[in-house]
């Protein structure tokens, strides 16, 4: 028989805890998580979004935040573009051209263009081109830890940087606008070589791309903080008009997203997932429960545990409203 | 990745409960009969091309947290291991076991390919699939004869002349996945290379399209010179939930993976199923299934809902009469899996595991000891003063309907809806 009040740990020292024991030595090791953080208000969700983001960045990772009232995490598409949205892609792409330029060349930190690393060290422009254009495909297209049309969005990137005119230029805007989801139309990147959307077919295996990148490009990693308070809302008339509202179906797409996450951590490098979830998502009582949703809740959820001593470790770790927490 | 990272995986996915590449490996499987029986069948597979049969699929059961999501991973480490491609499917709310497409999507969707992410079909593609190999050949030579809608020979004929062009090639490969092919660029295809009176190109549904695709996929991949194609379908008992009429289709459409009948066959291609062991009881008995779904198929009179009927019973058959049960473990079984999983802690955390009780408990599935075990190490190290007391909260599920998991997902391609 169950003590019946689960025990909690204190926000930020969860934070620290996933800081120590996760990101320091597992997922900057090449390790991937996925975890639930529930709380019971929003203080305590905030607070630990923001401890978490701290912690993160300190280390060295890139963290980001999903908000399902703002990024409709029912379709993983979606989740990849808000991710995406929050990466600086350039800085990526600028690191690798740093990093592979000065195998060969001196770099005095102002601008990778090959004019410009040309002039620096006084070698033609086309043997720069030539040796950059080899190296990005030694690195990068033949990274097949990449999935393909990643690899080649990255290699693009890279090589629109380096040349720097009007060509380049309308080429990164055309994969930036496909990686965030605003491509109008595919014609744009098809002389890129890439030939089909961001869906749901190829989204998670982009966000797994996205973390192996920023970790390619000296980064720790990625932190992906999924917040799931949109989805707590019972009516449409609940939720104010520019904010998404869950349909029972919707809601039950989005559990399944959370749970292909789940199992698919074997695919993953270099990434920790965390799902803050208000508690009443878990509600024994309510339809719109996570329990009901059983693929998800067999995967989550804390039915082996201790009486009294929150488990850091486990997969869902409830957080307490308030100073302290139990044992 | 070094050995502590992925002894952290094992770990994790334990966690979890499920279990993973890292866990299965080092834990090993000990389902002897299973793996018997797997090993018989990946040798009728083999050969099943060339005799022109399906080896009969196979049903694997255990109570939830009993061990089937393990198994499964193991018989996917072996049939890699010889030289299979490799599916885990999970049935869900996204993956809809009535809709052919959609399992077969998801399967694709799931083909592991050693080090690549994503698209594997894509990079068997291009690396293994070589169209001037006598593989290649025979698959282009069947397919004149095979009764297959022609849309799969003229893909294959221009994916051999497309070369070098990536673009054409792409879509040609999308089409193989799964998606819809536009007839009109099929058509600008084959006048180019001369062919546009080879091929017919007639219309045909959706759902027997997709059921040709799994025949295509097993051929396809035979000629990228793999010795067949497994699909190993995870979290059957969910079709329990469907209502009546979609739950006729899904067990319809399991007989077929399975092989259940000879006439819609597919050669080159094992499925092994797993589902929970209390489902002909209480989904086919208590639900009435042979019953209803009979007398509501063949209420319609037609020849497509006949049929559907009859599959329907064969599948039902099989959940009856053909499940391997997955024996609860012994107490000897528990000292060995402690024994491992201590192991593997060590090396995850550079700690040495307290020694812990392994004795039988009467109704404990194997996932509860595990968690009760990780668990306890995990206090020991975060709280080394406190003595944990480990409860167990029993998880139940039941068959009760549930019309959401029938819903298709939003961004569901409005052109799979419309007849090709």
């Amino acid at each position: 028989m169950t003590s019946g009040i689960p025990p909690e740990i204190d926000a930020t020292e969860y934070a620290s805890f996933l800081a120590d024991a996760y990101l320091t030595g597992f997922v900057a090791d090449g390790g991937a998580a996925v975890k639930f953080a529930v709380a019971a208000g929003n203080e305590a969700l905030d607070g630990f979004g923001q401890a978490l983001a701290t912690e993160s960045e300190r280390l060295g990772f890139t963290f980001v935040r999903v908000d399902s009232a703002q990024a409709k995490v029912s379709m993983i598409q979606q989740v990849f573009f808000s991710v995406s949205g929050q990466i600086d892609w350039h800085g990526l792409a600028r690191r690798v051209n740093t990093s592979l330029a000065s195998e060969l060349y001196e770099d005095d930190g102002s601008a990778m263009t090959v004019p410009k690393i040309a002039e620096r060290n006084e070698v033609d422009e086309n043997i720069v081109r030539h040796e950059m254009h080899k190296r990005l495909s030694r690195h990068v297209i033949r990274n097949y830890a990449l999935a393909k049309d990643f690899r080649v969005a990255m290699t693009q990137l890279c090589l629109a940087q380096l040349d720097d005119d009007a060509l380049g230029q309308q080429s990164c805007t055309s994969i930036l606008d496909w990686l965030r989801g605003d491509l109008r139309l595919i014609s744009a990147v098809k002389p890129l070589q890439i030939y089909q959307r961001i869906g749901r077919h190829n989204a998670r295996a982009m966000l797994a791309s996205t973390a192996r990148w920023i970790r390619q490009t000296g980064g720790a990693g990625l932190v992906v903080n999924l917040d799931l308070r949109g989805l707590a809302a019972m009516h449409r008339r609940d939720v104010p008009d520019d904010e998404i509202y869950y349909t029972p179906a919707a809601l039950w797409d989005a559990y399944e997203v959370l749970r292909q996450f789940v199992d698919a951590t074997d695919e993953m490098e270099g990434l920790l997932i965390i799902v803050s979830t208000p508690d009443s998502l878990l509600d024994d009582f309510s339809n719109r429960s996570l329990q009901k949703y059983r693929a998800l809740r067999n995967r989550i959820w804390d039915d082996v545990r201790d009486r009294r001593h929150v488990n850091p470790y486990a997969p869902m770790v409830r957080i307490a409203s308030s100073q302290g927490s139990a044992a | 990745m070094n050995g502590q990272v992925s002894a952290r995986r094992a770990i994790e996915a334990l966690r979890a409960g499920v279990p993973n590449r890292d866990a299965v490996s080092a834990l090993g499987c000990s389902a002897r009969e299973v793996l018997s029986v797997f090993d018989d069948r990946l040798r009728e597979l083999r050969g099943s091309v060339a005799r022109e049969s399906q080896p009969r699929g196979m049903l694997v059961a255990a109570d939830f947290g009993g061990g089937k999501s393990h198994v499964l991973e193991s018989l996917s480490h072996i049939a890699r291991r010889e030289n299979f491609a490799v599916s885990k499917v999970v049935i869900s709310k996204e993956t809809q076991l009535f809709d052919p497409l959609k399992v077969f999507r998801a399967a694709v969707e799931s083909l592991v390919c050693e080090n690549v992410v994503g698209d594997a079909l894509r990079d068997i593609a291009v690396s293994r699939l070589s169209t001037k190999s006598p593989q290649f050949t025979e698959l282009s030579l069947w397919l004149r004869d095979s009764g297959l809608n022609s849309r799969f020979a003229a893909t294959t004929w221009l994916f051999e002349q497309a070369g070098a062009d990536s673009e054409i090639q792409d879509e040609l490969v999308g089409f193989w996945e799964g998606a819809a092919v536009q007839v009109g660029h099929l058509r600008q295809g084959l006048r180019q290379t001369g062919a546009s009176k080879l091929f017919a190109l007639e219309k045909i549904g959706i759902k027997e399209l997709a059921r040709q695709r799994f025949k295509f996929m097993a051929r396809l991949l035979r000629a990228a010179r793999y010795d067949g194609w497994v699909i190993l379908l995870d979290e059957l008992e969910l079709m329990g939930r469907y209502t009546v009429l979609q739950r006729g289709r899904a067990y319809a459409e399991l007989a077929r993976l399975l092989g259940l009948a000879d006439e819609v066959g597919v050669p080159g291609l094992l499925t092994v199923g797993a589902v929970t062991p209390d489902f002909a009881s209480a989904v086919i008995d208590e639900k009435d299934d042979r019953n209803q779904i009979g007398f509501r198929f063949r209420a319609r009179g037609d020849l497509e809902s006949d049929m559907t009927a009859a599959l329907a019973e064969s599948a039902m058959d099989a959940i009856e009469r053909e499940l391997l049960r997955l024996r609860e473990p012994t107490q000897d079984d528990l000292a060995e899996v402690l024994t491992r999983l201590s192991e593997i802690y060590s090396a995850a955390y550079g700690c040495t595991p307290a020694r812990l009780d392994a004795s039988f408990k009467t109704g404990q599935q194997m996932r509860e000891y595990i968690r009760s075990w990780i668990t306890t190490w995990d206090l020991n190290r975060v709280a080394p003063a406190y003595e944990p007391e480990i409860e167990l909260e029993r998880i139940t599920d039941d068959y009760a309907e549930d019309a959401l998991l029938e819903k298709a997902v939003e961004d569901d391609d409005p052109g799979d809806q419309a007849a090709m």
